[in-house]
């Protein structure tokens, strides 16, 4: 079996705070990720999905570092990189397709032009030929009449044309590993459904992998083949889409899905998590679910519970749920 | 939970639902979006366009759509906040445009917003119990102690805390403002609410919450709900009937089980579809539609969809399709799917 | 930029000159008759009214200004009331002097004021950012009178190197220039930090980054265009301010510019050389701010070119 693209081993990410204290927004992530390959990276508002992905390719914010552990892209540590060898790893092996491609954008360039620079970085080409790439991607990641839209300013572009150029922008550094963070999230539904659906094609097309960081799990059942389940800085279950939505073993992925509003039935009443996420510099010293886990015993609140594999998945609990579903 | 005596106070209203309590006819909403200079005439365009609704009594009506097909104006024209442009809309049989000043005070009361930016509509220097108190201030209902009492029942009834009312809405989560934001609206005990996008900026737990907690208090205070929202499967949770907008007019509208399962507008069909469905088991074939919608500034003529439409022909592009009605369900469209 | 656009602007600039030249023309004949200034005190009542109807001001003051405006139509501006020169002539031969010493303290505050701003951004809450800032406080407060007598005392009386009037050589130049660009590239560097920090907090500088560009290239290529759209506004806002400081700057500095020969004009109301100065003043701020939208618009393309509904109507 050859090696995974990508893995994290226990990379934790921490951050000093103006005030002073240091606080850690991810702690002690693991995961894995092959060639070809889409994981969704999920959960809440602040859990550290988005940090964890910055720390991989270098751009956490300056008060920002990682702390312990390893990020290894095709065999080469990412954690000890410099800043200058992270940027030749942003400029070829992993690429970003952020919220809000409008905003994304620089207003003053027009994208032809934003996504030849990136061709340009990635190799010694002339302006004129990266200017020709930027067309042919454009045409590739389906848009319509390219050469005239190269020209155009992301203001005078729909929402889902500039997240097209922002993914043409993207794949013009012919990348390993693309990591979408909330890239539909600012769309409409019929717009993010030809987003997905470009995304995926580009995956097969080049044997891309895909880090997809979302909240929205309803989307994760339909494009992952992996899901990372992160709460509070942790991942607290990983396991093939399939097996974690057929029978959810931690507690909070379990009421994560069953308070998902769903299309295809109406609940009579949603199952409803009680309370909030802990701030991050007041984390309880156990199980940072403890305080809202219906399940919780003593051990919960006075151990973290380590992630360890259990039957094809890996789980942070100390009382899973059953492994089939009942 | 709160003591029965308090859902009594908040529930002594009958219910005789099938009443209708708030109808729109032909109401449409023109916007400037270029002004006039020396050389050209301001262009204009509906947001809304002759829209005709009827909303009954404590039933709950969704309104979906995507960005810019005019459902959080067309809220707002229900709510009687925006005149109409033409056509008009009515409040218990009487049009709002009508109204003496004093019963367009009354109005205000009985009819109430939720947006969703709560820490927008939320004074952030002042404490939430007196943001929550205020409507029944200004509009002097009751004595003091009436009014701090029914604040706190309303506070209880949102489930917020009690260590939280002295707080400041930046010293409370998401969840907690929209919370405070929903008692302020209720606490003068209005019969009709609108509900403009109230939990897409919330994660999924605590949207989960706040979405049981208005089905709790609609069902408690008898109250009718227009639930605008883009997300259908939050949608297909709350409401009893479902009108799908695009492009500032109506596509669809009936029973919720009716349009989200058996969709007859070609639009409300790509529109679920394209709906992810949290189950890895469920293969879908994807309608996937073609193209970015029209700008609603200049919207094509006929059928605003047919620039989409996979079932397009020529006479769509020509004439706006009339309203007809199916097993009940109003479609808008000259080739519904008919299949029962 | 459309046509419409030029044209109102255009017009705008017509009447504003018009009401500049108008409230002018008032206000000098309402303060002090001019004849009475120029002539000694002891000079007969007939030589006065011979002044008076040699230069029409014996005239009902409504005639005046009708004879004024039609002679400003034929490209008349009158003749200086002490030697009779054309006014027009007088003003003109004063301005190369001014505009040498204008442009070089706009070069002198950009120079300055940009760098000074961008590397205070870039080090924001540093001592570093806060010596900058400190300093930019100071010159802007300073008023401009004060740092120009600070500078002679310092420069001329005290250390004897620079010398304090005149405008025969280079070093005549150094201080009144730098008295006249220090407040203006002290405003330059607070706005030049403020806009870059706001631009390098936007959500496409991330992108940026995470495309691999080195700092120089996300600098100058990517935020520095962004941050100098509203610089540029400041900048054509505040030439005004800087009109105003130079007619003091070459008064302290004795500069022979048009700031001087106005106070000298307005002391001894020879009314046509004060209009035609206020007028190439009035004249000066329309056309900067007209360069400056125009510059605006170069820069900006969500201003040059509209949204793609728009143009395609």
């Amino acid at each position: 079996m050859s090696s995974p693209l990508l893995f994290l081993d226990r990379l934790s990410v921490a951050i000093r705070a103006r005030s002073g204290e240091t606080v850690y927004p991810v702690r002690d992530a693991s995961f894995s990720l092959e060639k070809g390959e889409t994981l969704a990276l999920v959960g809440e508002s602040g859990c550290g999905k988005s940090m964890t992905c910055l720390a991989v390719s270098g751009l956490l914010p300056k008060r920002g570092r990682i702390d312990a552990g390893q990020a290894v892209l095709d065999g080469t540590d990412l954690a000890g990189l410099s800043p200058k060898a992270m940027r030749q790893v942003r400029r070829r092996d992993i690429a970003f397709v952020f919220q809000d491609a409008t905003n994304g954008l620089n207003p003053v360039k027009s994208v032809g032009w934003q996504i030849a620079e990136s061709v340009v970085l990635r190799e010694n080409v002339s302006w004129r030929a990266a200017r020709l790439r930027a067309v042919a991607l454009l045409e590739r990641v389906g848009m319509p009449d390219p050469s005239s839209r190269a020209r155009d300013f992301p203001h005078q572009l729909s929402g889902g044309m500039n997240q097209r150029a922002m993914i043409a922008l993207a794949m013009a550094g012919r990348p390993k590993l693309l990591i979408a963070d909330e890239a539909t999230t600012a769309l409409d539904v019929t717009i993010q459904a030809q987003i997905l659906a470009l995304i995926d094609d580009l995956r097969a097309d080049y044997g891309l992998a895909v880090i997809f960081v979302t909240h929205d799990l309803s989307l994760v059942a339909e494009i992952a083949d992996t899901v990372v389940v992160m709460y509070a800085g942790r991942v607290i279950e990983t396991a093939r889409v399939a097996d974690l939505y057929g029978a959810p073993r931690h507690p909070y992925s379990a009421g994560l899905l069953n308070s998902l509003p769903r299309m295809d039935m109406k609940r009579s009443d949603l199952q409803v998590i009680e309370g909030q996420v802990p701030p991050i510099n007041a984390m309880p010293s156990g199980c940072a679910f403890a305080p809202r886990c219906f399940r919780s015993t003593e051990i919960c609140r006075r151990q973290i519970p380590e992630l360890t594999s259990i039957s094809q998945r890996q789980l942070a609990c100390h009382q899973p749920g059953a492994e089939q579903a009942s | 939970m709160s003591t029965t005596a308090d859902l009594k106070a908040l529930s002594a209203r009958p219910d005789p639902a099938g009443e209708t309590i708030a109808e729109t006819r032909d109401v449409s909403k023109a916007f400037v979006y270029r002004k006039a200079s020396l050389t050209r005439a301001a262009e204009i365009f509906n947001a809304v366009d002759k829209v005709s609704l009827c909303l009954e009594r404590s039933e709950t009506l969704a309104i979906v759509g995507e960005s810019g097909c005019g459902k959080s104006t067309f809220g707002r024209l229900i709510a009687g906040l925006l005149p109409p442009s033409s056509g008009e809309a009515t409040f218990r049989g009487h049009s709002y445009a009508t109204l003496s000043a004093e019963d367009w005070r009354a109005s205000r009361r009985n009819v109430q917003i939720i947006f969703q930016d709560a820490a927008g509509s939320l004074d952030p220097r002042l404490p939430v119990e007196i943001q929550v108190r205020e409507p029944l201030d200004l509009h002097e209902i009751g004595s003091r102690a009436d009014r701090a009492a029914r604040t706190r029942e309303m506070l209880d009834a949102v489930q917020l805390g009690r260590h939280l009312w002295q707080a400041v809405p930046s010293e409370l989560s998401g969840g907690q403002q929209q919370r405070v934001v929903i008692a302020r609206a209720l606490i003068t005990k209005p019969e009709l609410v609108i509900c403009d996008e109230p939990v897409s900026a919330l994660d999924v737990s605590i949207q989960a919450q706040i979405l049981s907690l208005l089905a709790d208090l609609k069902s408690r205070m008898g109250l009718t709900l227009v639930f605008i929202s883009h997300d259908l499967a939050v949608v297909r949770q709350i409401a009893d009937r479902v009108a799908v907008m695009y492009l500032g007019r109506v596509c669809e509208c009936g029973p919720a089980g009716q349009v989200l399962s058996h969709p007859r507008h070609p639009y409300t069909k790509a529109l679920l579809s394209a709906v992810p469905v949290p189950d890895p088991a469920v293969k879908r074939t994807r309608l996937l539609l073609a193209g970015d919608p029209p700008s609603p500034h200049t919207p094509p003529a006929g059928c605003r969809f047919h620039t989409r439409c996979p079932v397009a022909v020529g006479i769509c592009s020509q004439h706006a399709p009339e309203r007809q009605f199916i097993n009940g369900h109003e479609v808008h469209c000259h080739f519904p799917e008919n299949a029962p | 930029m459309s046509l419409t656009y030029v044209c109102w602007k255009l017009l705008r600039a017509v009447v504003t000159i018009w009401l500049v030249v108008t409230f002018v023309f008032f206000i000098l004949r309402l303060t002090g008759d001019p004849v009475a200034q120029l002539l000694p005190d002891d000079v007969d009542q007939n030589t006065i009214d011979h002044y008076r109807r040699l230069w029409g001001l014996d005239q009902p003051i409504l005639v005046q200004y009708w004879k004024y405006i039609t002679a400003l139509f034929q490209g008349d501006f009158g003749i200086s009331f002490r030697d009779g020169q054309d006014a027009l002539d007088l003003v003109l031969s004063r301005v190369p002097k001014t505009a040498l010493l204008g442009f070089t303290a706009l070069a002198f505050a950009l120079v300055f004021g940009i760098p000074l701003g961008v590397f205070a951004a870039l080090k924001k809450n540093t001592a570093f950012d806060r010596f900058v800032m400190g300093l930019a406080v100071f010159g802007f407060s300073m008023p401009n009178f004060f740092l120009g007598i600070l500078l002679i005392l310092g420069f001329s009386l005290h250390l004897r190197i620079l010398p304090s009037s005149g405008s025969d050589s280079w070093q005549h130049m150094i201080m009144p220039v730098v008295t006249l660009g220090t407040s203006f590239g002290a405003q330059i560097a607070r706005f030049t930090r403020s806009s870059m920090i706001d631009v390098l907090n936007r959500p496409y500088m991330r992108t940026i980054d995470a495309k691999g560009a080195g700092t120089s290239r996300k600098l100058y290529l990517h935020a520095l265009p962004n941050a100098a759209i509203p610089v540029v506004t400041i900048i054509g806002l505040k030439i005004g301010e800087l009109i105003g400081s130079a007619v003091i700057t070459e008064n302290v500095f004795a500069w022979p510019g048009i700031g001087r020969l106005l106070t000298f004009s307005v002391a001894t109301r020879d009314l046509a050389v004060v209009q035609c100065i206020l007028m190439m003043i009035a004249l000066t701020m329309v056309l900067s701010n007209l360069l400056v939208d125009l510059l605006y618009g170069w820069m900006d393309p969500r201003v040059r070119v509209g949204t793609r509904e728009a143009t395609s109507r």
